[in-house]
């Protein structure tokens, strides 16, 4: 009996120890791959040119400063009055590694008319997950928008 | 050596829950207070909380093991130490269970979602497996004390 009480609380207080150590590691690897996103263009947010050929791209700088490796998952909804288009896109980062993660539109001549006349709403969700998934944070908000090529 | 121990770790429960998060508040510029909403309310809790677990720590350290006043401090002493890792890993929501979904009125409208769950669970049981140890450790005791001392 004492020795299968010693054997558990020596469990329960590593299971705690552990845990703490675990949440610090991945908030902090989680935070710092935050931090560190920043629009490609180096501007404060993130906008796309539509090309004449209606190309448009969204980009995103990613740097992984934590400990542990972390994946990101993202999409863009480009929302017009009657549709949306998305595109998801998802990285996975070492400590230390960096990368981009682009978002490709083909937008349609219409589409660019509309664009131009009325531009819609962009959404971007963004979600940083570390643990092979098990833990994360995800934030949902608008982005600068598109705006048109003067030569479109 | 035993009331040296329960003091010590009755100001360390005070330091960390009722001291520190005092000091943070009153080094963190008002304007981000602001945006943190109802803080005072949370930080009285915290030093409540600290209060009580002083007090259940010094109960548990200075009260033998087979007293039942004994089981009962180092119960509630990990249900609240527990309700505080849920409370912070919450966000303030405990039921949530670490995973919370907040909308943020910043220049444009984010919402923010914090998926948390696996340290909740993992802390959840710890909790369960310290509490079974207490129980365990008072039974013990009982019979211990039970079993006639063959000189």
């Amino acid at each position: 009996m004492q020795k299968a009480i010693r054997i558990l609380s020596l469990t329960a207080n590593l299971l705690v120890l552990a845990n703490y150590l675990l949440l610090s590691i991945s908030a902090y690897t989680i935070l710092t791959t935050f931090m560190g996103l920043t629009p490609t263009d180096g501007r404060e947010q993130m906008n796309a040119e539509i090309n004449p050929s209606g190309d448009a791209v969204f980009s995103l700088k990613m740097k992984n400063n934590g400990l542990l490796e972390d994946t990101i998952n993202a999409s863009i909804k480009i929302a017009f009055k009657d549709e949306v288009i998305e595109r998801g896109n998802y990285i996975t980062l070492q400590p230390n590694g960096m990368d981009e993660l682009r978002f490709e539109f083909n937008l349609t001549q219409e589409q660019i008319v509309r664009a131009t006349s009325n531009p819609p709403k962009v959404l971007m969700t963004l979600e940083v997950k570390t643990l092979k998934g098990l833990a994360g944070i995800g934030l949902e908000t608008e982005v600068g928008g598109i705006t048109s090529n003067e030569n479109v | 050596m035993k009331m040296f121990k329960a003091l010590a770790g009755a100001g360390l429960y005070l330091i960390v829950l009722a001291v520190l998060p005092r000091a943070v508040v009153n080094n963190v510029p008002p304007e981000v207070l602001n945006q943190l909403g109802s803080w005072e309310g949370v930080v009285t809790n915290l030093t409540i909380l600290g209060f009580m677990l002083a007090a259940l720590h010094i109960t548990k350290t200075l009260t033998p093991k087979n007293n039942p006043l004994n089981l009962l401090a180092a119960v509630i002493l990990d249900l609240i130490e527990l309700y505080i890792f849920l409370f912070f890993i919450g966000f303030g929501d405990v039921t949530s269970l670490g995973k919370v979904e907040k909308q943020i009125n910043m220049t444009a409208n984010v919402k923010m979602m914090l998926d948390f769950r696996i340290f909740a669970q993992i802390m959840i049981a710890a909790f369960i497996i310290k509490m079974i140890v207490s129980v365990l450790e008072y039974i013990n005791e009982k019979k211990k004390q039970a079993t006639p001392k063959v000189v």
